[in-house]
């Protein structure tokens, strides 16, 4: 039991919401992606990672300043995100419908194997160190009172709720958004109305493997970039997008992951850091075991939205 | 002077002989470049090979069971290397062909470690070089049950894996065999600390031995543990950990967190808030470039290999070597160092197991040379015209005399602070 004083519990707050902001940014990415394509984007790690080893290599080579590194590394990753959809999905998922099988099997499979391929062709590609620094950030601790916070997690709060704003803005107020809504809840109706779905799952493909890499940039500034950085967020931001609902706006989406890291903070003051990471297990079997989850409906969503690919 | 060509120096090697290692080395394809037949003469003297029992002709399989692949991958590619290197100065010295066998243990893998050990022993190579205390303590049935002579140069023994048959570790066992040292220094550096916080893998019960092994060293002093957070070994993000630290409001903290992680640590660390001195129980360059300025005011404390300043012939030998044929931009670190060391150690078992008329391809009879005498030459300590030693316990089959320094990173390089051997014995302050 950690000592229970106002500074240490402000302290656990403080940590709580610049985590949890980090987890609200890659939920919204990640369900984003899965909530309107159906596909269940493993390899999201790897467009993560990615986006971090180019800012890495945007400062390192271009002595670029650090927010056009995150520019560039975001929009790597989001270009990246758009090949798989069009390169691997799409073409995996017209071929299974064309004969006859699953393709959500298919493209876990697929997904599954863009992620090994990904992280052993980043590892491979900078065999000489396991590890890359992002450079040009300052960061730097600042002490508010009792509590100590850095100017990276200042960066990275105020980044990830302003993105996730604009989308939220993009969603609710823009043809493109009412498009990505459309899509989200009935691509067979979408397509009456002259919406091309898998457009669509380009777009949001792009967008999430983009906000995606903001948040896989910052880690890595906080950190380093290292083969396997996006591997512990994939769990987060699935934990996040499922708990908080396919069909949420990415505002809940956020604030959902805003709890989560709260709670995992909170938690430290009870348990032994090593074991807080439970919390998160914890909260996604209390959603399985509690929730009445009907799995024939979700798989049945999931298939309605990945089959548009087989009309065309 | 330098004897002439086929004159006997001290050692009983001859140029001649040299010269003809050299030549075999060439055809094997391991010709140690650069190193020069005098040069080679001259570290088989301050190694005190004995032609005779050389091992001249023999070839033996070593296994090197080192992480390849993993977070200590970038590791794996130096200590794979010297040893190859050390290999090829043996056979030039007129010493064995050692056939090396490369394994991946994964960094740390226990099931790749298992694999590594069955497939050597499957093939009946006698030798291995490992690493990560046999690999987490994975090896050690499988050393046991195939008789493969073993040396960790990573891990040492630590305590899980003491007086285990045919497994020997060459470096001090870390954090408790550098913490007697570190006490006696913090008591002289910072008299008014009390409170020492400390973060460490978390490997489970071997965690739970080390840690209740430490505690004993400071135990009777003013220093008392404010806390103990663990880490995954690999981890990259320690905000959990430095939280818990703060909390406990230490004096001194302790990352006893080794290779990289010890840099990813200080990252993070030095934007915590909490600004107190910090001792880490490894150093290498990989975590200095990692932490960048973090790095900055880190104490360390272990069996230190300074490549900036050899202290003994054969040191000097090896970083010229090293840097001329195996890596010029980056200097040899600690392991690269135990690992070439481990090589010859080896050579010496098996010199000594021949001249004891045994078998250096059996297990038990290395065992027994290794036991009869345990002092080997070494790369650390030793002075400008000795090479250094170090001495096993025949119990533990750890080392009981091994150099060791408290250093401080400091204005972009290294500092000796103070120099001791295991336990703290012959401890002093050098500044």
């Amino acid at each position: 039991m950690s000592n229970l004083t106002l500074g240490n519990v402000l302290q656990v707050l403080a940590n709580g919401i610049f985590n949890g902001t980090a987890y609200a940014l890659i939920g919204v990415a990640f369900g984003l992606i899965l909530s309107v394509s159906g596909r269940f984007h493993i390899a999201f790690a790897v467009t993560y990672t990615l986006a971090a080893y180019v800012a890495a290599a945007i400062g390192f080579f271009l002595h670029l300043p650090f927010w056009l590194a995150l520019l560039g590394g975001a929009l790597a990753a989001s270009l990246a995100g758009v090949l798989m959809e069009r390169l691997v999905y799409l073409p995996l998922s017209l071929r299974a419908v064309g004969a006859g099988s699953d393709p959500l099997l298919v493209m876990f499979v697929a997904s599954l194997g863009l992620s090994v391929i990904g992280r052993n062709a980043i590892a491979l590609s900078t065999l000489s160190a396991s590890s890359v620094n992002i450079v040009g950030f300052d960061n730097r601790g600042l002490n508010v009172g009792p509590v100590t916070i850095t100017t990276l997690n200042i960066a990275l709060f105020v980044t990830a709720w302003v993105l996730i704003l604009a989308l939220a803005a993009v969603l609710n107020y823009t043809a493109l958004g009412r498009m990505v809504r459309a899509v989200r809840a009935n691509w067979e109706m979408s397509l009456c109305v002259g919406i091309d779905p898998t457009l669509i799952f380009v777009v949001v493909f792009a967008i999430g493997s983009f906000l995606g890499g903001v948040a896989g940039v910052f880690q890595a500034t906080l950190t380093s970039a290292t083969p396997d950085l996006g591997l512990p967020p994939l769990f987060y931001a699935l934990v996040v997008a499922f708990v908080a609902g396919l069909n949420s706006s990415p505002i809940r989406v956020g604030l959902l992951g805003l709890g989560l890291g709260l709670v995992e903070a909170l938690s430290s003051l009870v348990l032994r850091t090593e074991f807080t990471p439970l919390v998160t297990f914890a909260i996604l079997f209390f959603y399985v075991a509690l929730r009445p989850v009907k799995f024939d409906d979700l798989r049945r969503a999931l298939g309605r939205r990945r089959t548009p690919a087989a009309t065309g | 002077m330098e004897p002439r060509n086929g004159s006997r120096v001290p050692s009983g090697l001859t140029r001649k002989e040299v010269l003809a290692g050299m030549g075999s080395a060439a055809l094997a394809g391991m010709m140690p470049r650069g190193a020069s037949a005098a040069s080679l003469q001259n570290i088989a003297k301050m190694l005190g090979v004995d032609p005779k029992y050389a091992g001249k002709g023999l070839t033996l399989d070593v296994g090197l069971s080192y992480p390849v692949t993993g977070p200590a991958a970038i590791f794996g590619s130096h200590v794979t290397d010297a040893p190859k290197m050390a290999f090829a100065q043996i056979l030039a010295m007129g010493g064995p062909k050692f056939n090396v066998i490369l394994k991946d243990n994964k960094s740390g893998d226990p099931q790749a470690g298992v694999q590594s050990v069955r497939e050597l022993g499957f093939n009946h190579v006698p030798l291995m070089l490992t690493s990560e205390v046999g690999d987490l303590g994975a090896e050690l049935s499988g050393i046991k049950q195939y008789k493969i002579f073993s040396l960790d140069g990573s891990g040492g023994t630590s305590l899980f894996a003491q007086a285990h048959k045919y497994f020997w570790g060459t470096i001090a066992i870390t954090p408790n065999d550098a913490i007697p040292g570190v006490v006696k220094f913090m008591q002289k550096a910072f008299p008014d600390a009390k409170r020492i916080a400390t973060c460490g893998w978390d490997l489970g019960a071997l965690s739970d031995e080390v840690e209740a092994d430490a505690q004993k060293y400071y135990q009777g002093t003013n220093f008392v543990l404010a806390s103990a957070e663990r880490s995954k070994m690999g981890a990259t993000d320690y905000s959990a950990n430095l939280q818990k630290i703060k909390e406990s409001n230490p004096d001194i903290v302790w990352a006893i967190v080794y290779a990289e992680d010890v840099g990813y640590f200080m990252k993070q660390y030095v934007t915590s808030g909490i600004n107190k001195p910090v001792i880490a129980f490894t150093h290498t360059l990989a975590a200095q470039q990692i932490a960048g300025p973090a790095y900055e005011g880190l104490y360390f404390a272990f069996d230190y290999f300074d490549a900036t300043r050899p202290s003994n012939p054969w040191a000097k030998f090896f970083v010229d070597e090293y840097t001329k044929n195996v890596n010029a931009n980056v200097p040899p670190d600690y392991y690269t160092a135990n690992s070439y060391e481990d090589a010859f150690t080896l050579w010496q078992v098996v010199m000594r197991t021949l001249k004891a008329g045994g078998n250096p391809k059996n297990a038990d009879a290395l065992e027994a040379a290794m036991r009869k005498n345990p002092t080997f030459p070494s790369l650390y300590g030793g002075s400008d015209s000795q090479v250094g030693s170090i001495a096993f316990d025949v119990e533990t089959h750890s080392v009981k005399h091994r150099p060791m320094m408290v250093a401080q990173f400091k204005d972009g390089k290294v500092n000796q602070l103070a120099h001791f051997d295991i336990g703290g014995a012959g401890f002093k302050m050098l500044v």
